[in-house]
């Protein structure tokens, strides 16, 4: 039994909640009642932490999708099964440094609702001055280990790895300002977590959010709303444990899409459409660069999937833009608000060109089994109907 | 005895005011010839159509409206401006009394400063409308326009697959029906 004082109790009681354990009113207290940063953590509170991440994050990317039965690429291996056996369980670490600990600390120590305040990785100066009594305290705080997706047949859903202790500042100082995959995956859930509220909108506007692009992926109308420009960088989410993320999501990924793209019919105001579609075409237009530069096409398999549930036989234009207010608006204003509107849908084009592309690559040719999955994802999906009815709700909202 | 000032102010107000509406659009171009020939088939079919070849555009100004055709990458600007210099003026009178309240300057410097701002929200006015005029009269032109192009892209395309149906051999017999739009081509290889 392990004992913590109340302000890691807090701080544990905010990471169940964004493990989704409990519900954001239940600690939107704790959140706006801060209590003073710490001089230090007590080992068992870092051991409860690390438990509630390595198992936490296994059970919500296990109920995400990461149990489905799918096929997605391995070098030139299309592996089918779900994602421990498509990979090796001890490939599925994601990695959790410093800056998580500081986060949930942040976290706990910080009135959210205090809008001169963001959040931003350590930098080893301010652990310096921040954590100089961290170092003279003779309890140790260890490191942050991994935590990894296990094999679900043996009922071990996770190991923890941690670090032994380690008395010396160094425990907590980040080599630089890069996160881990599990810092942004981290990062995401808080979002996620407060999605909708003056808070993540102020949040969207640091750096950490900004550049994470899971947090682009599922919330870019949070970054629409809070007129901010998402700037992810996707290449480092095509290969390792980032690209499991992005495996285990894709079924998170398409209902977020989707969900996007309905609430377009409630848009009145044409500046808030136009954001909308920018941020979107952004975000879009950086991953599927980065899938085609790496050969993982098969990551963009959800936007198929949310084209074939968003458009039917039925669908039309008023879907997009049945609110829009374009009453004395210029032409050029309009045209402008329904090319965004249309933004995500206009993307059919280009999954239609992956199609027609990889019809044409032969068995001896690069990326044989890369075209071989997005064939076999197209059909399965009936993608071709779906972004015809795509391409004839964009030629409506054309002028 | 208090004496009362009766203050009157005018004010004139001469605005050049602007407006501007344009639309962007893709023309249904398809590949049948490498783009640049392509590009020249649309071109003299928009020069029969009162277009001017400017490079890699054609352009047409129609009463006040602009077309432009960008030839290689299929899109269409349409464009109207115009501008109309606006004068509008006002009087306002007030009162001021030599006793109390504002003085005679301060009340004629609130009347003065009131009458601008009116004067200034007119010809903000005049501008929607002078907006609201252009944007309907583009509007207006867009649907014609539509189907000119239209029609010009597929007699670019019907003399491309004559083109590309030359080249895979000799042409025995060609068969247009203007009601349907449909093409038949007869090629003995």
């Amino acid at each position: 039994m392990r004992t913590v004082n109340r302000f890691e109790s807090n701080l544990l009681r905010i990471l169940h909640c964004l493990m989704g354990q409990s519900k954001r009113n239940q600690v939107m207290g704790l959140l706006e009642r801060p209590l003073r940063w710490p001089v230090g953590l007590s080992r068992g509170a870092i051991e409860l932490v690390e438990d509630s991440l390595a198992k936490g994050t296994v059970r919500m990317l296990t109920r995400s999708g990461a149990w489905q039965r799918e096929r997605h690429l391995r070098g030139d291996e299309v592996r089918e099964g779900p994602l421990w056996k498509r990979s090796k369980p001890e490939d599925l670490g994601l990695k959790f440094s410093p800056a998580s600990l500081d986060f949930l600390v942040w976290l706990t120590a910080t009135d959210i609702s205090d809008r001169t305040k963001i959040w931003s990785p350590i930098a080893p100066r301010e652990i310096d001055d921040r954590g100089k009594d961290l170092a003279s305290r003779e309890k140790p705080n260890s490191r942050i280990g991994d935590s990894r997706i296990g094999d679900s047949s043996t009922g071990d859903s996770s190991t923890s790895d941690s670090s032994t202790s380690d008395s010396s500042d160094q425990a907590l100082t980040s080599d630089d300002q890069t996160l881990e995959s599990g810092d942004e995956f981290l990062c995401y859930l808080a979002a996620r977590m407060m999605r909708g509220t003056s808070v993540a909108h102020h949040w969207m506007q640091g750096e950490a959010m900004m550049r994470n692009p899971l947090i682009a992926l599922m919330l870019p109308d949070q970054f629409a709303v809070a007129r901010v420009s998402p700037e992810p960088d996707f290449d480092p989410w095509m290969a390792g444990p980032r690209s499991f993320l992005l495996e285990a999501m894709q079924e998170d990924l398409s209902r977020a899409w989707v969900g996007i793209e309905k609430q377009k019919a409630e848009i009145t105001r044409i500046s808030d459409m136009v954001r909308l579609g920018n941020v979107q075409e952004k975000v879009l237009s950086a991953l599927m660069d980065s899938a085609e530069r790496h050969g993982r096409r098969d990551l963009c398999r959800f936007l198929v999937e949310a084209l074939g549930a968003l458009v039917s036989p039925d669908s039309n234009r008023k879907e997009w833009i049945g609110a829009l207010d374009t009453t004395g608006k210029r032409i050029s204003q309009r045209t402008m608000a329904y090319e965004n509107a249309s933004a995500f849908l206009r993307f059919g084009a280009r999954l239609r060109n992956w199609q027609q592309a990889s019809s044409s690559i032969g068995f001896f040719d690069e990326g044989y089994a890369e075209s071989q999955l997005w064939k076999s994802i197209w059909e399965e999906s009936e993608a071709e109907v779906a972004v015809a009815e795509a391409d004839r709700v964009v030629s409506s909202l054309q002028y | 005895m208090s004496r009362a000032y009766r203050i009157r102010v005018s004010e004139t107000l001469r605005e050049v005011v602007r407006a501007e509406d344009h639309v962007r659009s893709q023309l249904e171009m398809l590949d049948i010839l490498p783009s640049d020939q392509m590009a020249d088939l649309l071109s003299a079919e928009l020069v029969k159509r009162g277009f001017e070849r400017v490079g890699d555009t054609a352009v047409r100004v129609d009463d006040g409206t602009k077309v432009v055709v960008d030839l290689k990458e299929s899109t269409v600007t349409v464009s109207r401006e115009t501008s109309k210099e606006v004068k509008v003026s006002e009087q306002r009178t007030g009162t001021a009394w030599d006793d109390m309240g504002p003085s005679e300057k301060e009340t004629k410097e609130r009347l003065q400063k009131e009458l601008v701002s009116d004067l200034k929200e007119d010809v903000q006015e005049r501008q929607r409308e002078l907006q609201q005029e252009v944007t309907d009269q583009l509007e207006s032109q867009l649907s014609d326009l539509r189907l000119e192009l239209d029609q010009a892209v597929n007699r670019a395309t019907a003399e491309a697959l004559k083109q590309k149906a030359a080249q895979i051999g000799q042409i025995k017999e060609v068969t247009e029906d203007p009601e349907s739009g449909s093409m038949t081509i007869v090629v003995e290889v």
